[in-house]
């Protein structure tokens, strides 16, 4: 059935995987979307359709985009893939839990910056129980029990929410899809980690490095065929993982 | 003679009634889908599910047209028919299929229907058993006074704003003849997946 998932999901997926820049939710929308209504800024069939304009990043975004797929084909997914062969897939959903629980403080503040309190509220129980009765958050006890969902907040969609632009599409290295504006988010949503508060720099960069090395290959081994079918399905692939995640960005922001 | 008065009307006024409405549309495509399955097809699948059943709904040509942007009018009318050719025959073998065996064995939920002009999006809410509450949203444009399904977004992405983002930049930074090249390989690795 993955095999044949929709392609979008594929893509989204892989910038996920690729990206680990801000989350891209696994759960789909709410009711509530129903009801909501035309978008006037979404072009329509009668509109005139500007001619393409590349990010003035282009000629890097490619190199890096290039040098990303080279990565994950000749490091990460071999990786990963061992990796799946050796640990179930029960045990490396719970190692994504415990990543996902530890990543509460920037999830929390950005949730009370744009005033989200229910979000903030969420969170904040979610980490409490997750931590405790969840076992370190290998378990979702706070969803699965209380029915307690993630608020899906970073600091680039809080300075979104407040008016700043996404600036030009940015392709990092290592990370993959983002904008200016999503760059700076990550900085911000770095300097938030309560470690860096306690441990030196050198210490810091260690832990992260660690812990950002095996959330990734945990992911990775969490969608290796979808990934494989993004690059067959599309016609131009970076592109496509452009318009994925500026779209993407577009909606969590607007929500 | 009342028949021809009729059909005389409707030609003249579809406005007043007698075309289907974007929610009406929606929900035929939808059901015709569900109804094929992983059917869709095969030689087994029931007389609905055909491509050209499923086109009636579809503006695959408007679509064309709307993906090509600023490069349509620059074609020729040989190149723009091979254009709705190929994007058509994309759909047949990677869209159709796929959305068929999605939707078997989902229930929906219609939400409402807003207009705006010659545009309409209609949503539905989609529960299927693997993926969980999918929210889509069906984009119609009324020709003719036709009404006709030109974009699916999911989640809020749309997939039509997706194809002409790679489309345009194909044509921007390659060709034409690249574009067609990368299309006819798309519905290769499709053939390729099916025979494995």
């Amino acid at each position: 059935m993955q095999k044949r998932r929709l392609g979008w999901v594929m893509v989204l997926c892989l910038v996920s995987v690729l990206g680990l820049g801000p989350h891209v939710p696994a759960a789909f929308a709410q009711n509530d979307a129903l009801q909501q209504g035309l978008d006037d800024s979404l072009d329509t069939l009668d509109t005139a359709i500007p001619a393409y304009e590349p990010s003035i990043f282009e000629p890097f975004n490619e190199k890096m985009f290039s040098f990303n797929i080279w990565m994950d084909e000749h490091i990460l997914r071999p990786v990963a893939r061992s990796y799946a062969g050796a640990v179930p897939e029960p045990a490396r959903l719970s190692v994504r839990r415990f990543f996902d629980n530890i990543g509460v403080v920037p999830r929390f503040a950005n949730s009370l910056f744009q005033l989200k309190l229910d979000g903030a509220a969420r969170e904040a129980g979610r980490f409490m129980i997750n931590t405790t009765i969840g076992g370190l958050g290998f378990f979702d006890v706070a969803k699965n029990k209380f029915g307690l969902e993630r608020s899906e907040e970073d600091f680039g969609q809080t300075l979104g929410k407040y008016g700043v632009g996404p600036g030009p599409y940015l392709v990092l290295p290592f990370i993959g899809p983002s904008t200016v504006r999503d760059a700076i988010g990550r900085v911000a949503d770095g300097a938030m980690d309560p470690k860096t508060y306690f441990l030196s720099t050198v210490e810091v960069t260690a832990t992260d490095a660690g812990t950002t090395v095996t959330n990734v290959v945990n992911e990775r081994s969490l969608n290796l065929e979808l990934f494989e079918s993004v690059d067959r399905f599309s016609l131009d692939m970076y592109s496509a993982v452009q318009d994925f995640y500026l779209q993407n960005r577009e909606r969590q922001i607007a929500e | 003679m009342v028949r021809i008065l009729f059909l005389v009307m409707g030609l003249l006024f579809p406005q007043l009634g007698w075309a289907d409405s974007p929610a009406e549309v929606t929900a035929r495509l939808l059901s015709t889908m569900q109804s094929c399955g992983q059917e869709f097809g095969s030689s087994s699948a029931p007389p609905q599910c055909t491509n050209e059943e499923i086109e009636k709904n579809l503006a695959i040509v408007q679509l064309s047209r709307w993906l090509m942007g600023p490069h349509w009018d620059t074609l020729g009318h040989e190149k723009q028919d091979d254009f709705i050719g190929l994007l058509t025959r994309l759909l047949r073998e990677l869209a159709y299929p796929r959305a068929a065996e999605f939707l078997a064995g989902t229930q929906f939920e219609y939400g409402d229907t807003h207009l705006q002009g010659n545009e309409a999006l209609t949503k539905v809410s989609v529960v299927n058993p693997d993926e969980g509450r999918v929210t889509i949203g069906f984009r119609l444009n009324q020709s003719e006074g036709v009404w006709r399904i030109w974009d699916v977004r999911l989640d809020g992405v749309s997939m039509a704003s997706n194809l002409r983002k790679q489309v345009q930049s194909l044509m921007s930074k390659q060709s034409y003849e690249e574009l067609v090249k990368r299309m006819q390989q798309t519905i290769a690795n499709v053939k390729t997946e099916e025979a494995g």
